[in-house]
């Protein structure tokens, strides 16, 4: 798309959406389409297939929302649309999204996703809601075990959004999405709309053998981050990454900025929670640990700003809209350097700044250098947290309350976190 | 004699205990003034210690030892399960400024007293048990029986068990331990009774042969008692636990306690020292990057002398690599499986 183009298209009424979807997006504050939509909604008008990549934060929700229900407007019926995500938050933030768009049209919408009654999930499939946000592990659940009532509706589907694209067309989830699909209606009857900031070598292959799917790319390496965004580093022994991150998220210029701390496994977030809630910072955890209940509460003292810094593993990477989060730290560097492109993605979202710092060990030199590489970017040096003000503030409180935290945990769960599951809650 | 004394106010403290809002009244006067109550135990010490020597024949000294049981039992309803065995203690510590009252400390809780925290505490010294009172206390151990409940019915206070088991004989300490807190939070959020529930509990009797005849004859028969009364249906399920006394409870926890206390102190020294060896490192790379900074500032000078454009060289501490650590690996593209390829033949076709 070249810049002529977005500087002719000032509103989405231009590009074929009707009167009231692009009121209730002007009520919503966004006026002007970005380049993805600007670039997908038309063609997904005209019943095309898509493949739309764009950066972070770039609006990629809506350029699959307000097409999808400008269509259904046209013809409403049964289930109309399914969308599936990998991450049962980023579910929700989706059904947010379609029920502030599709509010003037009584738009009708089931969230299906894991944790949360099956039965009445079930009954909620039967009475076929217009939209189906799902996802593909328990949607494939209901079409194993819930009978025939509740799935007839996806035999019509006339959309299928496969959002975070990358992420669902992994193994992990395969069987899962083939079982979903299997259900659907055939391919040529259903428009199918890939999304992702990261799209994946394989998916991309998918353009040469169907000649017919409108591709939006993310135009080079370097853009799948924003602008925005500003990039550093921290290079720092293991053992002593707790007690700077408490004193670089205490750090007086910090201490009012909402931040994402990244972890890679639930234990790490588990810990961290507890440092904090001994150092009396307002903290709360997001991981696959705790029960489905507790996720969408965390999340949503979070998003209130009850909470300041979120620790959270990468459930929380991909989609979430946050607006109010100034900083993500990575705690730990992810072994992918796409998952470090969707964290930092968290905040500088729709033009904000924000800014991200990698806490780099000794042994994740390989891991930051594929990163530099991945994003075209090399990092800076963070240096407003020194040693000597670790040592001076943090480093033996920290290092107590962690052992503390690990003891504690050790004792609730009186053996391997999977036997029992849960953690305590709070 | 005392059989039918006791009977007696058997028969006076289950009418007025039936009504539940009587009793759950006396509790909630407890709580607040656990301090108060704490003083009278203190104030009635002496009462207290006599009446674990002799048999007791007062109907008010009852009383007021009901008022202990009560106090003990506010106390452990704040305390988490495991912890609670411990907390008949803490009116006991409480007791022990005065003198006299610690002669009625039976041996082996002042074993546990050792074992636990007050360990080399000047305030935890103890008058040593003359040998007479020694034999008499084991003597005692000896004698005392625990029972068993594996069930408590739906909602039964401490005192209610105490009430109905001491038709049998004279009771010494009850422990019923409390449901999950988190199950408890389920009921009372979707509506339920917001009292409290027991799972299950231990009764020391102390005499074993009442406590084998309580078992005996309460084990699987319904609770009895006034026809109209919440309980009567309720069937007990109780033991007698033969070669068991009550230390055998609180010393595992003792020991427990014990092993993370010490466990802790080790990680917090062990992270002290971690620290430490941080610390020491840190001024080191420091001492280093000045030495570094001189070096190269005294080269630049000498090069600047002797030849203009020769490249500075780095200095030997600068490439020397101490260590390699091993580096985590680069996850870049997931292999693709069959079911995969599949899916994405099919995504599209």
């Amino acid at each position: 798309m070249s810049k002529s183009v977005h500087a002719k298209i000032l509103s989405f009424e231009a590009l074929g959406l009707s009167k009231s979807l692009s009121e209730s997006l002007n009520s919503m504050a966004i006026q002007r389409p970005s380049q993805i939509q600007i670039a997908c909604i038309p063609q997904i008008l005209k019943g095309r297939d898509c493949i739309g990549g764009a950066r972070t934060g770039s609006g990629k929700t809506i350029a699959f929302a307000a097409p999808i229900l400008q269509k259904f407007s046209e013809d409403p019926f049964g289930v109309f649309a399914v969308v599936l995500t990998p991450t049962r938050e980023l579910a929700f933030q989706i059904s947010e999204q379609f029920a502030a768009l599709g509010a003037s049209m009584n738009l009708k919408q089931a969230v299906i996703v894991g944790g949360m009654d099956m039965i009445a999930q079930a009954l909620a499939l039967q009475k076929r809601p217009h939209v189906v946000i799902a996802t593909p592990g328990r949607l494939a659940d209901h079409i194993r075990s819930s009978g025939e009532e509740a799935i007839a509706g996806l035999r019509r589907v006339k959309f299928l959004v496969i959002d975070e694209a990358d992420r669902l067309l992994t193994p992990g989830f395969a069987e899962d999405l083939e079982e979903c699909m299997n259900v659907m209606t055939k391919a040529k009857d259903r428009q199918t709309l890939l999304f992702s900031a990261t799209i994946t070598q394989s998916v991309m292959q998918l353009k040469e053998s169907f000649r017919h799917i409108f591709v939006h790319e993310v135009p080079s390496n370097s853009i799948s981050i924003p602008a925005t965004l500003d990039q550093r580093y921290l290079f720092i022994p293991t053992h002593v990454r707790e007690a700077y991150l408490v004193s670089l998220l205490t750090l007086p210029i910090n201490e009012k900025k909402s931040a994402i701390v990244f972890v890679n496994r639930a234990t790490t977030a588990e810990v961290l929670k507890r440092i904090f809630r001994s150092m009396d910072v307002r903290v709360t955890s997001l991981h696959s640990q705790i029960s489905q209940r507790e996720r969408i509460d965390s999340l949503g003292r979070f998003r209130a700003e009850a909470a300041r810094v979120l620790v959270a593993t990468d459930v929380a990477s991909r989609g979430l809209d946050i607006p109010v989060v100034q900083m993500v730290v990575n705690f730990d560097i992810p072994a992918d350097p796409d998952d470090y492109i969707h964290r930092v993605g968290r905040t500088a979202r729709a033009g904000r700044t924000g800014e991200s710092i990698a806490f780099v060990t000794e042994h994740d030199i390989n891991r930051i250098k594929a990163i530099e590489e991945r994003v075209g970017k090399i990092m800076t040096k963070y240096e407003l947290v020194t040693e000597s003000m670790v040592i001076r503030d943090s480093l033996q409180q920290t290092s107590n309350a962690k052992r503390e935290a690990l003891m504690d945990l050790e004792r609730e769960n009186s053996g391997s976190l999977r036997k029992k599951r849960r953690f305590e809650g709070r | 004699m005392p059989d039918s004394r006791k009977r007696d106010w058997f028969a006076t403290e289950g009418d007025a205990s039936d009504s539940e809002p009587h009793n759950s009244d006396d509790q909630n006067d407890v709580r607040p003034q656990r301090q108060s109550v704490v003083k009278k135990v203190k104030q009635i010490a002496n009462v207290k210690k006599s009446k674990r020597r002799e048999t007791v024949d007062n109907n008010e000294e009852k009383e007021e030892s009901r008022v202990i049981t009560a106090a003990k039992g506010s106390n452990k309803r704040t305390r988490k399960v495991d912890s609670i065995l411990v907390s008949t203690r803490k009116d006991e510590s409480d007791e022990e400024n005065d003198d006299d009252s610690e002669q009625e400390q039976s041996e082996e809780e002042t074993d546990d007293e050792e074992g636990l925290d007050r360990d080399g505490n000047a305030k935890g010294i103890l008058r040593q048990l003359s040998t007479t009172e020694l034999e008499d206390n084991r003597a005692k151990i000896e004698k005392s029986g625990v029972v068993y409940l594996s069930r408590i019915p739906p909602y039964m206070k401490p005192e209610k068990v105490r009430q109905i088991l001491s038709r049998f004989g004279e009771l010494d300490r009850v422990f019923l331990a409390p449901e999950d807190p988190k199950s408890y939070a389920r009921r009372v959020r979707f509506g339920g009774n917001k009292k409290r529930n027991f799972v299950e509990g231990w009764v020391e009797f102390k005499d074993k042969k009442k406590a084998k005849l309580a078992a005996s004859t309460l084990n699987g028969n319904i609770i009895g008692g006034r026809k109209g009364s919440y309980y009567y249906d309720d069937i007990l399920n109780i033991k007698y636990l033969p070669k068991f006394k009550w230390h055998h409870l609180t010393e595992q926890i003792a020991y427990e306690n014990q092993v993370r206390q010490a466990k802790l102190r080790a990680e917090i020294s062990q992270a002290t020292k971690e620290n430490k060896a941080f610390i020491r490192n840190v001024e080191r790379a420091k001492m280093i990057a000045h030495i570094q900074e001189k070096k190269q500032k005294k080269q630049a000078k000498t090069e600047h002398a002797v030849k203009s454009e020769s490249k500075p060289v780095p200095s030997a501490g600068e490439i020397e690599m101490r260590r390699n650590f091993k580096q985590r690996n680069v996850v870049m593209q997931k292999d693709t499986e069959e079911t995969m390829e599949r899916v994405l033949k099919n995504i599209f076709a």
